[in-house]
């Protein structure tokens, strides 16, 4: 996992001028949400990072896989001796740090000068167990993208189309016009702890 | 001539669509979601019709800023560049058919969207149908002069081979702190989006006075001066330092 790290952050180095630009895109994606949702509370900013998280991860995996299956790099992989599929979940934990630093980042400039004011009235443990489903459901749909893309190939319209469905209708960013949504199970779980 | 030679790129562009159809259903559908979740999110607190126009140029303005700069990096890339410069036509000539058979191509995949848009939102017009063409008239005016900024920005792309992270990232920019979605007054932003006609547009639709149309004008000459003095400096600047042949 620590070697997928270094391999991940050699490959962003040796893309510089890429690096920087994705950076920058992202910056603006989430600062430009983050105005048009005004984020003022902790709770809405946790929600957003926990939609960010899923979805980022999701998206970033699936470009590198299709890369690496158009130009035959994926053919490597398959001669491991842990399965591709190994492999790939433990990028995930790379996708993770990349993601958590860009949003904590744009937060801090969404919302400087002043930050974000008072706390996020729940319990720390209620606040873990909701991150724990989180991930577990994100990493099952993770494992559901891989084996589709590696089935597929092409994927990547289908998920940007998934990503838009979760961004307004999951409840996470935009209110959700659903009376149950995926933000108000979270909620739920939060509340029961 | 240039008749021909923009049906010739027309039929092209569409045989190009055709083989990627499933890609193409799938992202206008997302856009369709996201163009009426963001109607929906301003309801009452931005006119539906205003939002409605400007998402509308959006949708344009985003392949007029990218468009130019892929196609330099596409002929790089495939290193057909070569064939561009020793055809009969200049390049700025192939760039500007490029654009034209692009806007239509964009017209014909928006009019079917915007429908949906118009008809899942409820959506209501001006009551007059001479305004509404007149704003529609300011809004390809705006799209054809983003083209100058699209065209300025693929000059870039003659030196760097790649610079579609860029113009990929202005797109976003566009959407968000250019004046499409409301934002605060007097923020860094609003500033920074003065460079755009996006806030004189808006004035166009809501106040309809001719002096914002002439804004316009003013603003598509300045981006396509800017835009072809400066392609036409950087592409002398390859050409004689010939790296323009080396990806």
């Amino acid at each position: 996992m620590y070697r997928e790290l270094i391999r991940f952050f050699a490959y962003k180095r040796r893309y510089g001028f890429d690096t920087i630009c994705e950076c920058i895109y992202s910056v603006i994606f989430l600062c430009g949400l983050g105005l048009v949702v005004n984020i003022t509370t902790w709770e809405q900013a946790y929600y957003f990072f926990l939609y960010y998280i899923m979805t980022n991860s999701i998206l970033m995996a699936n470009e590198e896989l299709e890369y690496e299956i158009r130009s035959d790099q994926y053919s490597n992989l398959t001669v491991w001796k842990k399965s591709s599929i190994a492999v790939y979940f433990m990028r995930f934990f790379a996708y993770f740090c990349w993601s958590s630093a860009l949003f904590l980042f744009s937060l801090f400039l969404l919302t400087f000068p002043n930050f974000i004011q008072g706390e996020f009235s729940a319990s720390g443990f209620g606040i873990l167990v909701a991150t724990i489903t989180h991930l577990f459901i994100t990493m099952l749909l993770y494992y559901f993208m891989l084996i589709a893309t590696v089935r597929f190939q092409r994927i990547s319209v289908l998920l940007y189309l998934m990503n838009t469905i979760i961004l307004f209708s999951s409840g996470m960013v935009f209110p959700s016009q659903f009376s149950v949504s995926y933000q108000s199970f979270l909620k739920f779980l939060i509340d029961c702890f | 001539m240039l008749i021909q030679d923009i049906k010739r790129e027309w039929i092209h562009q569409l045989q190009e669509m055709w083989q990627f159809k499933f890609n193409l259903v799938f992202a206008n559908f997302s856009i369709l979601i996201m163009l009426s979740a963001y109607l929906n999110y301003f309801d009452g607190r931005e006119d539906k019709t205003v939002l409605f126009f400007l998402l509308f140029v959006w949708y344009f303005a985003t392949h007029s800023i990218t468009h130019p700069s892929f196609f330099v990096e596409d002929e790089i890339i495939d290193r057909t560049i070569i064939s561009v410069i020793q055809s009969k036509k200049s390049i700025g000539i192939v760039l500007l058919h490029k654009i034209i058979v692009q806007i239509l191509i964009d017209v014909v995949k928006a009019i079917p969207l915007f429908l949906a848009i118009y008809f899942v939102v409820d959506i209501k017009l001006f009551a007059d149908i001479v305004r509404n063409l007149m704003i529609l008239m300011a809004a390809f005016l705006t799209v054809f002069g983003l083209y100058g900024l699209g065209f300025f920005l693929s000059g870039f792309c003659l030196i760097f081979s790649r610079t579609s992270n860029i113009t990929g990232l202005i797109s976003h920019f566009i959407l968000f702190f250019a004046g499409i979605l409301p934002q605060k007054e007097g923020s860094i932003w609003a500033v920074l989006a003065g460079i755009f006609p996006f806030h004189t547009l808006k004035k166009w639709i809501v106040l309809y006075e001719p002096q914002y149309l002439w804004e316009l004008c003013l603003y598509g000459i300045v981006y396509w001066m800017i835009g072809a003095i400066f392609f036409h400096q950087m592409y002398q600047y390859t050409r004689k330092r010939g790296n323009l042949f080396h990806v």
